[in-house]
């Protein structure tokens, strides 16, 4: 009975969010030998190590700062460029650094408990990345910590684009044990090619533009078939990423309809 | 009829076995070996029911079970109707089964896990999750291995603190 409500009905809602948070302390208690190993990482590293590292986080950084450079005179460029057709500026994203403290037990469910809820004004559909790209969206908001769906879910799919040039596609995940994403409906004559870059294309207005999803790893083109199969690797280290951000692109879902 | 205090320290035993296997229920492990993990709650629920019919039924069963659906963030209620039909089964049946050898046990649960595993699955399917039968039973050949240890320790634990 409650199962059915909670899969057919809104009922059962509102009590979500409390639930997500009589949960988080068993979540804290089962990340703690991880936050122990972490810490013990941070006070037994030895001298060299530290100075190794520091130095190329350094040369990482010299790296990092020349890509930048180039980027802002791109950006400025896009700005101009933008003004010129009269078109609105992107804007900068607001981001919020969150922790993962756990993952879904079952291996069918991709969903991670992510250390921030509605006191640091998480919302529901805000969008998750790491490092790399793009990881899931937000599914319940607790009051400190949330509940993310993974892109890689069996239940989930996201609309996306080639970075090359711009077709659209939606992508969906596959679940099971093996993180990626396949895209259906690709017509046989679509210009796809292994390697492509797949980019959130904003279409759904719930994943903010041109956060990096998916690289393609295999396409299929088979003239008996009516589809391409396409299967793609998502960017994000998905099944890893211990440290990513919740992206503040738009307001709360339920702040436009009121 | 027991004392007060040693139905107190009952419930006690009953509730830490339950958090414990909640905890094994959400330990972090890898995505590789987690459909080795075992299913400890029903295993200790099956144990509870089988021992102490008398304080430990169905509904206890259903509340457990909820919390774990809570806990693992599944469709509410998976867990809850599997663990509650498998201690219905139990309380039916816990004569016959107390009387078997533990190998001969360990076959019995192995049928009964299995069972927990096909309802569960069959509500998360119902959410448009589709486990694999392979992945089910492998997760429930572990867990069947494991009640020989279940029982041995915690009826260590119940001889030593005179829990009866």
């Amino acid at each position: 009975m409650i199962s059915l409500m909670y899969l057919f009905t809104d009922w059962l809602d509102p009590i979500k969010g409390h639930a997500q948070d009589i949960v988080a302390p068993l979540y804290w208690i089962s990340n703690f030998p991880n936050q122990l190993d972490e810490w013990a990482d941070n006070r037994l590293t030895s001298r060299e190590r530290l100075i190794q590292e520091n130095e190329s986080l350094q040369t990482e950084n010299i790296v990092l700062k020349r890509k930048l450079q180039l980027n802002a005179s791109l950006a400025a460029e896009n700005v101009r460029l933008r003004q010129l057709l009269n078109s609105a500026d992107t804007l900068e994203d607001r981001v919020l650094i969150a922790e993962i403290i756990g993952r879904s037990p079952d291996p069918l469910m991709h969903q991670v408990i992510v250390n921030r809820g509605s006191e640091h004004g998480v919302y529901e559909g805000q969008a998750l990345v790491d490092a790399k790209g793009l990881m899931g969206q937000v599914v319940v908001v607790g009051q400190r910590s949330s509940k993310v769906l993974l892109i890689t879910d069996s239940t989930h799919a996201l609309p996306v684009q080639i970075n090359r040039n711009g077709e659209q596609l939606i992508a969906e995940g596959l679940g099971g044990r093996t993180y990626e994403l396949a895209l259906p409906y690709v017509a046989n004559t679509l210009d796809i090619v292994v390697g492509d870059l797949l980019v959130s294309s904003g279409l759904g207005q719930r994943f903010p533009v041109g956060y990096p999803v998916a690289e393609v790893v295999e396409v299929l083109k088979d003239p008996s078939r009516r589809f391409a199969k396409v299967v793609t690797k998502p960017m994000a280290d998905i099944s890893r990423s211990r440290h990513a951000l919740l992206i503040f692109d738009s307001p709360p879902l339920g702040a436009l309809y009121e | 009829m027991p004392k007060r205090h040693q139905l107190v320290s009952y419930y006690w035993l009953v509730f830490a076995t339950l958090a414990l296997g909640l905890l094994v229920a959400i330990y972090p492990i890898s995505s590789n070996y987690a459909l080795l993990r075992p299913e400890f709650l029903c295993l200790f629920v099956v144990y509870w029911v089988t021992h102490t019919p008398q304080y430990f039924g169905v509904f206890i069963a259903w509340f457990a079970g909820m919390i774990q659906d809570l806990a693992e963030g599944v469709v509410w209620g998976a867990h809850a109707v599997a663990l509650s039909i498998v201690a219905y089964i139990c309380l039916v049946a816990y004569q016959r089964i107390k009387n078997y050898s533990v190998w001969h046990q360990t076959l019995w649960i192995f049928v009964l896990v299995g069972f927990h595993q096909v309802m569960s699955n069959w509500v998360l399917g119902l959410a448009g999750y589709k486990g694999e039968p392979l992945d089910i039973i492998v997760s429930t050949t572990v867990s069947a291995l494991f009640w020989p240890l279940i029982f041995f320790s915690i009826n260590r634990i119940r001889l030593h603190y005179r829990m009866y």
